[in-house]
């Protein structure tokens, strides 16, 4: 008798079960970290990036660039490795793409937060951003800071779906109905234009960028824009490179060449030529550790 | 002055090579859902009951549930349990599979649409079941299955874009990083219209062609 024509056995689910277990264990096991292993041996690493200006994107000729991936490759190119591959997802696919071993490292500038902690590692932050808000020309619902939003009658705000942006609407007591999700910063921009929003709220340079991309005379900054204030003054942006909770020497290696970089001024030499300034640098008092609890 | 230099058309490279794997997918997506979507119209067919059911019910779970969520499923899913697939294999798999799924109840109202006649008339002149279905029942239904099939095709070709979410640069998602780039969206997004549009008539063509093929017995 075949085996199709046999109802599954409870060994053959056992069986399964096992080989399915085996599958997710193994690779886990021996050496700590096979990433790091790998990423020495072949000089490539593959980075994951939701091709969004300036964090990481892809130039018209195809060359990986952007403030995080400088910041990696500089950072792991004492540990031999020369090259750098990009995988381009969609952002809410980052997460999920890096614990099915699409790639190595998130480079997307993704923030470090409570609740991405739990899914993935972060190294330690290399940025820390404000954010802002653009509009059409002359702020027709003369907002300047997402309390104001959250208080307004029927002020529409856009931002990024996954972002931490939404999370922040929500604890500013934006309703639900009032925030557009967008892919990215440019539809969200698109939709602006086309008064799906009033308002588009992301972090500053991505919108300084975007600005500067895009060169419509019809979009403006809000200026002055008024920061989410935390306990301990503005709530910043953390910005850092995920990685997967199992590669801990990758971990090790990225935050001890961050640790010199920031030291030595490199870092700041990397990012700034993507518009950062001496004002969006961490301080060594910001570990991924102390962000993943706040 | 070389024309790739003049906007819009220094955009072009880029999309095309976008557009080449749309292209790409498209075909290989369209070969294997074709064959798919017989070997499941057949098996709703088959004389055995539990065959019947398995393919009952892997048309009503792939046509039930978004394509999307199988692509997303499949290829950052399914790494948890030991199977990692390349993009363009997910792609090819996750799309054929879906369109499989409809293909095969084009096949199986074609074949449902020869009359019972035929069938006996085969009998008669003492034909084999495999015989029947080869001379006699799949060269009509054929004809009758080709509309329906170049819609699908047509309807895949802008499906390919659904890709986009496991990391292939088809020609959406390759207009969509344009637009990060350049901020001109206008321009893009209309040639990327443009290029769908040069992509997906030529098929209709190309069906229309297998469709006079598949009736020349007719003339004969």
């Amino acid at each position: 008798m075949s085996v199709f024509q046999k109802p599954l056995s409870r060994r053959h689910v056992v069986g399964a079960g096992v080989a399915a277990t085996g599958a997710i264990l193994l690779p886990s096991m021996g050496r700590a970290d096979p990433t790091m292993d790998r990423l020495m041996s072949t000089g490539t690493v593959i980075v994951g990036i939701a091709n969004e200006k300036p964090y990481g994107y892809v130039e018209t000729n195809g060359k990986l660039v952007g403030a995080i991936p400088d910041v990696i490759l500089a950072a792991l190119e004492p540990h031999g490795v020369k090259d750098m591959k990009a995988e381009i997802v969609e952002f809410n696919a980052l997460i999920p793409g890096i614990n099915a071993n699409r790639f190595d490292i998130i480079g997307a500038g993704m923030y470090i937060r409570p609740k991405r902690c739990e899914a993935i590692a972060f190294t330690n932050p290399v940025t820390r951003a404000g954010y802002g808000f653009a509009v059409l020309k002359g702020n027709p619902k003369g907002v300047h800071s997402i309390a104001e939003v959250a208080k307004h009658a029927d002020a529409v705000v856009g931002t990024q779906n996954g972002s931490a942006q939404v999370e922040e609407l929500a604890k500013a007591g934006v309703p639900k109905e009032r925030v557009v999700l967008f892919t990215n910063a440019t539809e969200a921009l698109a939709g602006l234009k086309a008064n799906r929003c009033d308002v588009i709220y992301f972090p500053g340079l991505e919108l300084n960028e975007l600005l500067k991309t895009a060169n419509d005379p019809d979009v403006e900054r809000v200026d002055p824009f008024e920061q989410v204030m935390g306990p301990n003054g503005p709530e910043y942006g953390y910005g850092a490179m995920g990685l997967r909770k199992t590669d801990t020497d990758l971990k090790a290696a990225l935050d001890g060449e961050i640790a010199r970089m920031l030291k030595s001024g490199k870092l700041l030499e990397i990012i700034s030529k993507y518009g950062y300034g001496r004002e969006e640098l961490p301080t060594e008092a910001d570990t991924a550790e102390k962000l993943c609890k706040a | 002055m070389d024309i790739l230099h003049v906007p819009p058309f220094d955009l072009l490279p880029q999309l095309l090579k976008g557009a080449g794997v749309t292209l790409k997918v498209t075909l290989i997506t369209a070969g294997v859902a074709f064959l798919l979507s017989f070997v499941v119209a057949f098996a709703r067919m088959a004389p055995l009951r539990w065959v019947r059911i398995l393919a009952a019910v892997y048309v009503e779970v792939l046509r039930g549930t978004s394509a999307i969520v199988q692509l997303f499923y499949l290829f950052f899913i399914l790494p948890a349990f030991g199977v990692s697939l390349n993009a363009m294999t997910t792609a090819v798999i996750g799309l054929g599979m879906n369109l499989s799924a409809y293909g095969s109840e084009v096949v199986r109202s074609g074949i449902g649409a020869i009359g019972e006649g035929q069938h006996e008339a085969a009998k008669a002149l003492g034909l084999s079941r495999v015989q029947t279905y080869r001379f006699v029942i799949l060269p009509q239904a054929l004809v009758i299955m080709m509309p329906s099939f170049g819609n699908l095709l047509i309807e895949l070709v802008k499906a390919t874009s659904l890709v986009s979410l496991i990391t292939l640069t088809e020609l959406t998602f390759s207009g969509r990083q344009m637009v990060v780039t350049t901020g001109r969206a206008f321009q893009v997004w209309g040639l990327v219209l443009v290029i769908y549009f040069a992509m997906a008539y030529p098929l209709t063509w190309l069906v229309r062609l297998a469709e006079t093929r598949a009736a020349r017995f007719r003339e004969g």
